[in-house]
């Protein structure tokens, strides 16, 4: 097993902000919402409704193309790339910028999920119940979920590999459906898997330290948003007041007058 | 086939497909799964070096490496045998062994150069220059400091006071450079196996500015190549693209002649925005202009990463020859101080290039934070280190050093001789000035004009923040009032007065004069009370300009009436504030009544106002009084028999300068902003600071020039004006939501690496059962130990001597982990308590704010006009 530092940074510097706000005394504690793990198997998750493997329909002799990892690489990047929109402040369609929720009690609150993680959630069998409850915070314990389910599977392709080989070679009438074709087959497949485990990795680890480390100031930006555009409250409001106390003067005249005069005719009279 | 890099040459024929596509988007996501697969795969240029760095006798081809990273041995030695030199089985595998090992050490240096950036991107990122986004932190900060403070003109500010613009460059000008640069980039290197290298050596190397790399920037010389040995692992890092210099300086010369309006002040910087379409993914261009304080325009256009992914990777072949991979081993010569010998190879300054753009350059790590030693300051400030990066320190301020300094400021143009001010210290060079370091050399310095430094105006609660605001048109009547002490021994306190009042031009002068009598700071205040009325906006006088006290006598009764009647105002006030001094200070302690009338402030004030409107307006018929007339003078004569104890006349003139209750006064008589009577039109940039400045301003002139009789300080005299105030009801209740802005205290987090090192150590011992020992490796299994607890058989002992190193090592691998966690944990309290704290401060403005504008809203309007109660 490698111990990779990488996996620690980034699980750890996406849940900072969740034990940043756990600290913070005016937050109510929040309810993480990491389930409990389901058994490690494809059963229930997105791989269970694709098959591993397709095969070319007009030539079934061709070696099939696998699709797991599509699918796997595909799901990260759209919860990534939903992601990074929101930090960065671009617009993903769904009005990302106006997501931040200023006036929400906790963190969790103040970040809803985006489409794209719930809707990965929603696929998950751990998450599948909470997917409505779940925050932008927790991607990161999304993303580790996703990445166990798809290891899971992956690993449990490896394990039945030469049954499903010999299924799939009956259900698509493969030509040459030889012993020594079959054992080519389940060495090739067994070696895709394994380097697609090791890609898998590297690449949710790569891109959870960057997140991370934009997750880290997340806290303190969102803050600072919303201090912006309470302040601009805060100045329109005071304009207003600011409006309001001309009338001082006129309010506290000894004359007790709220009526306008004139104040050359007033001084005039003094004199 | 159980090699992992034989999975990794096949995975890459299985994964490349149908992503070399990813290319053209840039999303964060694509970026990173590209480059993490061509990781996986091997870049063209690791195999090339591969293929030529490795010592074989035999010809090798690029075959040959994917044969060898594919573990197809027939493939990569079934032809080696023809040249005579015969390759067996153990020379293959060593062949392949030599590849192999190479492309890997390549990757795992990629690897980590990458993890590295990543890490560095995600910190830098979010607080990077003219970055826009929810985790933009310089932009909001700056934002909210414009929104809250108080300032006089319309100019956007930043924290540290510079001025910025922003001006967008068109489409029109710049993507034809974009269309240059992109060719360039594309077709740089000469084959393909150093494409790469260069295209992400360019981009690094203009991001420092192209004018900086052509050493065109004034104080600034263009990053230095160590003279001397070649370097061929480092040769892109001071290599230079004549085909991408030439567009980026177009592009600059193009903004150097943009016409601005308004003109650029001096030290005013503009951000470039140029955002073509056209140049390579994942890059941009950055740029700005400064006006420096000598007038000249100064700035620079450049190139940078998007989002950095890949650092400028050692070089593995030689520049334009594929065949001659760079080996290493000859590293330049050592850098030597300055002055110690020859300049070629300088020590490197740091933070030089960094500390080149003029917003950086007021950067923490160029400027470092500084923070006076005290109770929130834990860290020590003498335990610093040579050779160690200080990013927070807290330093002994001395306190004998001034904190504002002379600053000579250059004038506009020639006719202009430059003004020398006092300013805060860092301020001076920020605004281009040349610090001096007394009064009397700014004119060697080329400053005739001197500006005396202003006398700061505090208030009770304060700094008064609303001196930074010129209220438009205000010309106060007085702006000096100065206190001193004049002799004047024979005085004694009588009708004539205990001062002089003097005006000359705008600067009043109060003179006290010394004599036995010594309630200075009760007399002092009578005195200001006299120039608050003065300098006022409307001002009442019974003696009038060029008139003598003693001339009154001969005026006509009707005249010394009314003159009387402006005398009793005048003076009553004058006379309240000072008696109000005296009770305060408890002399007033203890007088017997005189009629039946008790002695107090407001008795005396009247009484003495009455005894000396008399004296010098004998038929005015006196002021309106308490008690019996024919006591006046009886009242006036007990104040005779008080205590000498005062503090000597100096003594209050010195201390006048910072008493708040004083300096108050001055600051009334000499800041009156009549900005808000009725028909006043004021304008000020729309800040919350500004319109709270304003609303004071309105309710002191309510108070100053309405509530009472205008130009006096209502010191509980003309009660009667007034007879309700008694009785009013408080009916908006301001004052609960009006609560201070909590202070949270702030502290860099103690962190003690030696003691978590320490306790590594006990863990690891801990796991093999032994108490901690010094060094850890003392902690290492004993072999020896199964000897003394054989298993049952000796076949199970044998395996079980056989497995110590293993199980040793999986203790090893187990602390590493364990180690890396508990850091990070460590780490994260470390962050949390820090952060948490800083956050914590920003939650509570907010909830402040929030507080603030609920209360604001549910105020409710008083239904009744004034609702007025029973007397109390």
């Amino acid at each position: 097993m490698n111990s990779n530092p990488r996996a620690i940074t980034g699980a750890l510097l996406l849940t900072l902000p969740l034990l940043l706000a756990a600290c913070a005394e005016q937050v109510a504690p929040n309810e993480l919402s990491v389930p409990p793990l389901p058994p490690c198997s494809a059963e229930g998750s997105p791989f269970a409704e694709a098959e591993f493997a397709t095969y070319d329909p007009s030539d079934s002799s061709k070696p099939p193309t696998y699709r797991w990892h599509e699918i796997y690489e595909s799901q990260v990047k759209a919860v990534v790339d939903a992601h990074a929109k929101m930090l960065l402040g671009e617009d993903d369609g769904s009005g990302s910028s106006a997501r931040l929720e200023c006036t929400a009690e906790t963190y969790r609150e103040m970040f809803p999920a985006s489409g794209a993680l719930q809707g990965l959630a929603s696929r998950l069998p751990g998450f599948r119940e909470r997917a409505g409850q779940l925050s932008e915070m927790d991607i990161g314990a999304v993303l580790i979920e996703w990445l166990r389910v798809y290891e899971c599977a992956m690993k449990e392709e490896a394990t039945f590999v030469a049954p499903h080989v010999e299924q799939e070679f009956i259900k698509y009438a493969v030509k040459d459906a030889t012993y020594g074709n079959h054992a080519l087959e389940v060495k090739r497949r067994i070696a895709y898997i394994e380097n697609a485990l090791r890609s898998g990795r590297a690449l949710t680890e790569r891109l959870m330290t960057l997140i991370g480390g934009f997750s880290r100031l997340r806290p303190l930006a969102a803050e600072l948003t919303c201090l912006e555009r309470a302040s601009a409250d805060i100045r329109n409001n005071l304009s207003l007041l600011g409006e309001a106390s001309t009338c001082l003067p006129r309010a506290l005249n000894a004359r007790g007058s709220l009526r306008d005069f004139d104040i050359k005719e007033e001084e005039s009279e003094e004199e | 086939m159980n090699h992992p890099l034989a999975r990794i040459g096949l995975l890459g024929i299985l994964l490349i497909t149908g992503t070399s596509a990813v290319r053209a988007e840039d999303s964060l996501s694509s970026l990173i799964l590209e480059s993490v697969k061509e990781e996986w795969t091997f870049s063209e240029i690791i195999k090339k070096f591969a293929e030529k760095a490795a010592k074989s006798p035999h010809e090798l081809s690029s075959d040959d490496v994917e044969a060898a990273i594919g573990w197809q041995t027939e493939k990569l030695c079934g032809s080696k045998a023809k040249d005579g030199a015969s390759l067996g089985y153990e020379d293959c595998d060593r062949l392949r062994e030599a590849l192999v090992s190479t492309v890997n050490r390549e990757k795992s240096i990629v690897s980590l150069g990458r993890e590295l950036q990543a890490i560095a991107t995600s910190y830098e990122l979010p607080i990077r220059e003219g970055q826009r986004g929810e985790v933009a932190v310089n932009s909001a900060v700056t934002g909210i400091i414009s929104v809250w403070r108080v300032r006089a003109t319309d100019e956007a500010a930043t924290a540290s006071g510079l001025l910025l613009r922003a001006v967008s460059i068109e489409k029109s000008v710049s993507e034809g450079k974009a269309q240059s640069i992109k060719s360039a980039y594309d077709g740089v290197g000469a084959n393909d196996a150093e494409k790469e290298e260069q295209q992400t050596a360019m981009i690094w190397r203009y991001s420092a500015g192209v004018r900086l790399v052509r050493g065109e920037r004034p104080n600034l010389p263009a990053p230095k190549e160590y003279a001397g040995a070649p370097q061929p692992e480092r040769q892109y890092l001071f290599k230079r693209w004549n085909n991408v210099e030439s567009p980026l300086l177009d592009l600059w010369n193009h903004a150097r002649g943009l016409t601005f309006d308004p003109p650029l002040k001096k030290n005013e910087i503009v951000l470039l925005n140029i955002k073509p379409d056209g140049l390579p993914d994942n890059v941009q261009f950055w740029g700005f202009l400064e006006k420096k304080p000598d007038g000249e325009l100064d700035g620079d256009i450049g190139l940078q990463w998007k989002i950095p992914l890949d650092p400028v990777f050692p070089s593995l072949m030689k520049e334009g020859d594929d065949t001659k991979p760079n080996l290493g081993g000859t590293y330049p010569p050592a850098p030597v101080e300055a002055g110690a010998g020859s300049p070629e190879n300088p020590v490197p300054q740091d933070g030089r290039i960094l500390c080149s753009s003029p917003l950086s350059r007021r950067g923490y790590l160029c400027r470092p934070l500084e923070q006076t030693s005290s109770v929130t300051c834990r860290e020590d400030p003498a335990g610093e280190e040579p050779d160690v990066i200080m990013l927070t320190a807290c330093t002994e301020k001395d306190p004998k050093a001034p904190p504002d300094e002379w600053c000579c400021l250059p004038g506009d143009s020639s006719a202009d001789t430059g003004t020398c001010s006092v300013v805060k210290r860092e301020a001076c060079e920020d605004r281009g000035g040349v610090p001096v370091s007394a009064q009397n050399k700014c004119v060697e310095a080329g400053c005739k004009n001197i500006e005396p430094p202003k006398p700061k105006v505090t208030t009770v609660a304060g700094p008064d923040v609303c001196t930074a605001l010129k209220w438009p048109g205000e010309e106060p009547k007085c702006k000096t009032v100065k206190v001193e002490c004049g002799e004047s021994a024979t005085r004694r306190r009588a009708v004539t007065a205990l001062d002089d009042i003097t005006q000359t031009g705008d600067t009043v002068t109060v003179v006290l004069h010394k004599q036995d009598f010594k309630p200075y700071r009760a007399v002092l205040l009578h005195a200001l009370s006299h120039v608050v009325q003065m300098c006022g906006p409307t001002n009442t006088v019974y003696i009038k300009d060029g008139e003598e006290p003693e001339d009154l006598r001969d005026l006509p009764g009707h005249e010394q009436r009314e003159r009387t009647q402006a005398c009793c105002h005048v003076e009553q006030e004058a006379y309240a504030a000072e008696f109000e001094q005296l009770e305060r200070e408890g002399k007033l302690d203890g007088l017997p009544a005189v009629g039946g009338v008790p002695v107090n402030a407001k008795t005396l004030a009247e009484a003495s106002a009455d005894t000396q409107c008399r004296a010098i307006l004998p038929e005015g018929g006196g002021c309106r009084v308490s008690f019996p007339e024919d006591q006046s003078s009886a009242l006036s004569a007990a104040l005779q028999n008080l205590g000498n104890n005062g503090k000597e006349c100096d003594e209050i003139a010195e201390e006048a300068k910072d008493d708040p209750v004083i300096r108050g006064m001055i600051a009334s008589a000499t800041g009156h902003a009549d900005v808000c009577s009725p028909g006043k039109l004021t304008t000020f940039p729309p800040t919350i600071g500004n319109t709270m400045c304003f609303i004071g301003a309105c309710a002191e002139n309510g108070a100053e020039l309405r509530r009472t009789v205008p130009g006096r300080v209502a010191f509980g005299v003309n009660d009667e004006g007034f007879p309700f105030d008694g009785f009013l009801k408080e009916a908006i209740e301001s004052a609960s939501f009006l609560t201070g802005i909590p202070d949270v205290k702030q502290a860099l987090p103690t962190y003690h690496p030696r003691q978590l090192l320490w306790q590594l150590d006990t863990d690891l011992c801990q796991k093999v059962g032994l108490p901690p020992q010094s060094p850890t490796t003392s902690c290492v299994l004993a072999a020896s130990r199964r000897l003394g607890l054989p298993l049952p058989t000796y076949s199970a002992t044998m395996e079980a001597f056989s497995n110590d190193a293993r199980e040793q090592a999986a203790h090893l691998e187990e602390s590493t982990m364990g180690g890396l966690a508990t850091g990070m944990r460590i780490g994260t309290e470390l962050y949390v308590d820090a952060s948490g704290r800083f956050v914590r401060s920003f939650s509570e403005l907010l909830r402040l704010a929030h507080t603030l504008l609920k209360s604001l809203k549910e105020t409710p309007f008083p239904t009744e006009m004034c609702p007025i109660g029973q007397p109390s």
